[in-house]
Order: structure tokens, then sequence, then C-alpha cells
């Protein structure tokens, strides 16, 4: 099993732009020692997913703009469109969506050519079904002459004129990359971001810089698919006790895919409610965890809503009804108690879950807390009993109370030499969930100037509370 | 790569991002095992860069600079998953999460099986053992584990993953 698990380890698909991504850690880090930025500073936002702001000089000047033909549509183009090279680039990506629509001529080819600081970006073809966007094209020229190594290539791109990360259409957007006869290939792929569906627009393409060398390559590509059939229309279910109502508000046949836009409206603040999977009449599996494209989310007068599409394999023909498979995860706020007491009971605000803390004590650089959690199912398995211990030794974070305040709470990094995150948790009784945990105040997390007195534990329930499986509901579809 | 640890030390950041890209598949790989998804596992490897060149001065002893970099790795990895609340949920129906009931018995070993079966310290030891190839003696000491517990979570993990596994003689 040992070859086997290390096979199934190595299959684990590294994307193209890992190295990329290795540098702006490194460049981060030197810009901060540049600026001799303060600690607290070190953490690095993790929900800044893409900063592709690669520092630089003034614009390199423009060498050369080539400009060629515009796009040629599919319906002029169909022969073309059905020769084998089309669906090639497909099937060299693995794109079983784009080889399916090459099949039937849905895909549009472009010819747009552009050449700036000796590298030529040049993009080819064209998809859109369902909300799922394909542009491939090729890239080659002096791509060595930027800071990525052979056979890496990075583009910091927008779309629509939107700048850096503040760009809906990087949302899930991937990217793949061969080695080509030139250069190199490359496909997009983007969800479409909007809740109209606009089946018909010009996408304008701007790529920035390529492996760090500087340019304007600008592009405006024609994206078209053919209106889709809906099948389903605002069909609602509504769970009162959970306080969640779904709307599944349209789901949509494109030419491979099928879209699901649904509507999702918590009582709570932070619940994040699901579609699971969803079965046909005959039990057939239409997605189980498919990801979702956010619409939009907000206030509204029932509660906390949020707008979600799911791009799903296209639903057979004649198929009668649908069944979905709801969840809900809780949202417990975090609860603390300063440690001026020696024992206090931890309450989770919507759940049972509780932990009486019994004793408290300071030994040299320990700190031991001796508790029961309380609400807890009473015949675990063993391995249940071992998630729930593991996970209790992240559970607690251990603040001093000056620093309490300064936590955001949108990235909830706890204060460095001001906090302890993680505690060795000893099981004192099993059975009766008694449990020891003990914190160590000259550790890897050093806590600065320690005392009891000014000390606040907190405790987040999330990790033991799960997600909720809510009733199946069933859609009926319309026939003929 | 001694040479390189100690440009890399001086602040050479071409230096870092020689040394660093030998391992960085790895570190993908293994953030990925914890997180599940390429994004937040470009998250934790560009963090992992960051924190490692940030801190090298503090690498004191240049042989070890690759479990240096796990240990990061791991760290960053739990954080993600810490912010992102995704730390070992309890479902309600927990043998359903296990996916080993109601369904057929895959034949073969995934990396969704592997990912969704074992929790992190059994992931880490499997990676670690595995795909790493480290010794359990290696590893006892990265994870600053006993040695007895290494091999008894090692065993368990295997003991799980083999329950996934029609003909459990795979061992």
């Amino acid at each position: 099993m040992s070859k086997e698990i290390k096979r199934e380890l190595e299959k684990i698909e590294v994307p193209a732009e890992l190295h990329e991504r290795v540098k702006l850690g490194v460049a981060k880090a030197k810009q901060e020692a540049l600026e001799d930025a303060r600690p607290t500073k070190t953490t690095r936002q993790l929900s800044n997913k893409r900063n592709k702001k690669i520092a630089g000089i003034a614009a390199a000047s423009i060498l050369a703009i080539t400009l060629s033909s515009g796009f040629i549509h599919p319906g002029m183009n169909q022969a073309l469109a059905s020769t084998p090279l089309l669906g090639g680039i497909y099937e060299k990506f693995g794109d079983k969506i784009g080889m399916h629509l090459a099949e039937q001529n849905l895909v549009t080819e472009l010819d747009q050519a552009i050449t700036q600081n000796g590298v030529t970006v040049k993009l080819t073809n064209v998809y859109f079904d369902g909300d799922v966007v394909s542009i491939t094209g090729n890239v080659s020229g002096d791509l060595e002459k930027g800071h990525n190594e052979p056979g890496e290539v990075s583009f910091d791109v927008n779309f629509e004129n939107n700048k850096g990360d503040n760009d809906p259409w990087l949302n899930g957007k991937s990217t793949s990359l061969q080695e080509a006869a030139t250069g190199y290939d490359f496909q997009w792929k983007l969800n479409y971001p909007y809740k109209d569906m606009n089946e018909e627009f010009t996408l304008p393409i701007s790529i920035h810089n390529i492996n760090g060398i500087k340019g304007e390559w600008n592009f405006n590509v024609p994206i078209t698919q053919e209106q889709g059939k809906v099948l389903v229309i605002n069909q609602s279910q509504a769970y009162d006790n959970d306080g969640v109502k779904i709307t599944i508000k349209e789901l949509k046949q494109a030419n491979v895919t099928s879209t699901l836009t649904f509507e999702t409206i918590s009582t709570y603040e932070g619940d994040h409610i699901d579609l699971g999977k969803a079965v046909d009449e005959n039990g057939t599996v239409l997605f189980k965890n498919a990801n979702n494209t956010r619409l939009s989310s907000g206030k509204v007068n029932e509660g906390y809503q949020q707008v979600l599409r799911k791009s799903i394999d296209k639903i057979a023909e004649g198929t009668k009804a649908i069944t979905f498979y709801p969840t809900v995860s809780i949202a417990d706020p975090t609860v603390q108690q300063q440690l001026n007491t020696s024992s206090f009971t931890l309450e989770s605000e919507r759940t049972d879950l509780a932990i009486k803390v019994n004793n408290v004590k300071q030994d040299g650089n320990k700190l031991i807390l001796d508790y029961q959690f309380q609400g807890l199912v009473k015949d675990m398995s063993n391995h249940q009993f071992d998630v729930i211990r593991h996970n209790l030794s992240y559970a607690f974070t251990l603040v001093d109370k000056d620093f309490v305040d300064k936590i955001d709470p949108e990235n909830p990094v706890p204060p460095e030499g001001h906090s302890i995150s993680r505690n060795e948790v000893k099981v004192i009784d099993k059975n009766n969930h008694q449990f020891q945990a003990v914190f160590d105040l000259k550790g890897e997390e050093r806590y600065k100037n320690f005392s009891l007195e000014d000390a606040v534990l907190k405790m987040d329930f999330y990790s033991f509370i799960g997600t909720k499986e809510l009733a199946p509901f069933t859609v009926e579809l319309p026939q003929g | 790569m001694l040479e390189l640890i100690s440009r890399a030390q001086k602040g050479d950041d071409e230096a870092f991002l020689s040394l660093f890209q030998t391992y960085e598949n790895d570190m993908y790989r293994m953030a990925f095992m914890y997180v599940k998804n390429q994004e937040d596992a470009l998250d934790v490897v560009q963090e992992t860069a960051y924190r490692a060149f940030k801190n090298i001065q503090t690498l004191r002893d240049p042989r070890y600079f690759k479990t240096w970099l796990i240990k990061i790795t791991m760290s960053c990895a739990t954080d993600v998953l810490r912010k992102n609340k995704k730390v070992v949920y309890l479902n309600h129906d927990y043998a359903e999460w296990l996916g080993s009931e109601g369904e057929d018995l895959p034949t073969v070993l995934t990396i969704k099986q592997i990912l969704e079966t074992l929790d992190e310290q059994e992931k880490n030891i499997v990676f670690l053992k595995y795909y790493n190839d480290l010794t359990f003696k290696d590893i006892s000491e990265l994870l600053e584990l006993p040695l007895g517990t290494v091999k008894t979570v090692l065993y368990r993990a295997l003991e799980k993953l083999r329950v996934q596994v029609k003909g459990a003689d795979l061992l």
C-alpha cells in the first residue's frame, strides 16, 4: 500500500502558477525587510488570494504592436471549427466540455495576436457554455528574459478593464499550460460572474505583464452561446426551525453543462447554506459537493441572503424531478472568559455544547486548565473521540486582555507575543469527557509577561458542531 | 546547497528561490493534503515562502532545511484551516462523511479517500512517511511526538485506508 499511497499523492496536480506565488511570498518578505516593518505586519492577509503587483519601475517602452485580423464567428467558420485541430487543443488540456463543443462546432475561433517587448500573445479559441468561459491561446517569444524559470509562464491579467484583485472574473479562474511547437499553449477557464446572464458580449482582456515582462496586451474577445433552456424557476423550501429558506431560482440547460442558480436566506449571520447533492427520480446523482460561484450576498428583510450558482453536468433529457439535499453549517460566535476566576462555564450560544472549567492554575511556564466538555453524544466511536481530542488542541486561544480588541474579526490572527493558540490535550476521564489543556507559555508561541488575571480564554465551538443535513426537497421539472 | 542557504541567510532572495524551488512541489502537495483545494494550497505555499525567507536566519543547521520548511508548511496550513473554519468537522451523519457505507467500496485507493478518511495528524504522518520517505525517527523529531505514537498513528491510518479498499490485504 505504501507505493500506492505515494503514487496517489504524486497525482496531486501542481498548478503552473505555483512558482510565481512563491516569488510573491519572497518578494513580500524582502519588501518588508526593506521597510523594516512592524512585527504585527508579518502575518500576511491570507485572504489576499492574488497580489500580482510585481514591483517595478516605469513601464518599459513598447517595442512593437501587431494586431492581426479580429475574430471569426462559428457560423462563418464551421468547417474550420470541426477540424481535429480545434478539438485537439481541448484534448491537450483534458477539457471534455471543450471537446464536446468542438464536435458540435460551438467553439469560436479567434485570430488576435499582439507582440510587446518581444513576447507574443495569440488568442486562438473561445467558448461559453452555461457559466463556463474558456479562452485558449499561445504565448511565445522572449519569455526567458522575464524572471520565471524555464517551463513557467505567469500572466498578470484583468478582464473587463477591472483593476488588480478587484475583478469578479478572477474568482475561480484557472490557468493550464502546455508546451507547444512555438512557446506555450494556455487555457484560461473563467466562471461568468454575474447574476443576469448575457449570452452574447465582448470581453475586454488586459494582460499587464508576463513573467514579469511589462506590456499592454489588450484584446476584445467575442463571447457567445445559444440561449439555454430554462427548466425550473423560483421554487422555494423553508426550514423554519433552522432559520433557512432556499429558492431554486433557475436551472438552465446549456449545450454541455447546466447551471443551477439558487438563493439562500438565513436568519443567522454567518451560517452557510448549500446544496450538498442532487439526485434525479432514478437515483442518479447529478452533483455532489459542487463548488459555487457567489453572485451576490447581503442583508434582506428576511435575513442574510446569498445567491449562488453551480455549474453541473447537463441534466438528461426527460428528467422528471430533482431532489436536493441541503446542508447548513452553523456559525457559533466565539465565547470568552477572563481568567481572574478559576471555575466558570463557556457556553455555545446556539447548541447545547459547553466547556465547564473546574480549575485553572499556573505551574511555572505552563498554564493548566481542567475542564469537562458537556453536551457531547455519549456513545461516540474511538475515532470520533480522537477527532474531538485533536480539535480541542486548536479550540482555545489564550490572549492578553489588552490585545483582545486588536484582533481583526475578518482575519482573526492571534496577536504575536501576546497569545497562544495551541494547547496540549490530556484525557482525564474519557467516558465523562474530562480533559486537561496545557498551554506552554514559553513554547513556540511565546506569551510575554503572562499574568493569569490579565489573560482571556477564547473558545470556538465551530469545529464540534458540524454540518447539519436538512430534509431533502424535490422540484418537479416541466415535461415536453 | 549550504552555499545557497548561507547566501539566503544574508538576504539573497535569488539564492532562496533556487533553494525553495527544489521543494515547492512537495510543499504544495503537502498543503493540498490539508486544505484540499488549489486556491488555499497556493496561499499556504506563498505564506510558507514568505515566512521561511523572513526567518531563514533562525535556521541553525542547514542540513534540516527541508524539515524546517515542512514544519512551516504544516503551521501555515493549520492557520488557513483555522481561519477558514475547516478544522475537521464532525458531521451528524459521520458514516457518510467517511464515505464507507451505503455505497460500493472502491477497489483502488484514491487521493480523495486519503484526504477524507484521515485526520490531520494521520495525513501528516502518512505524507512524511510515504511521500517524503522520512524515517520514523525523523518524523518523531519533526512532529515532536514519541516514536511509539508515530508508529501507532501510522498503523491506525493505514488500517483506516485499508477498510476503504476492497481486498484488505494490500499492505
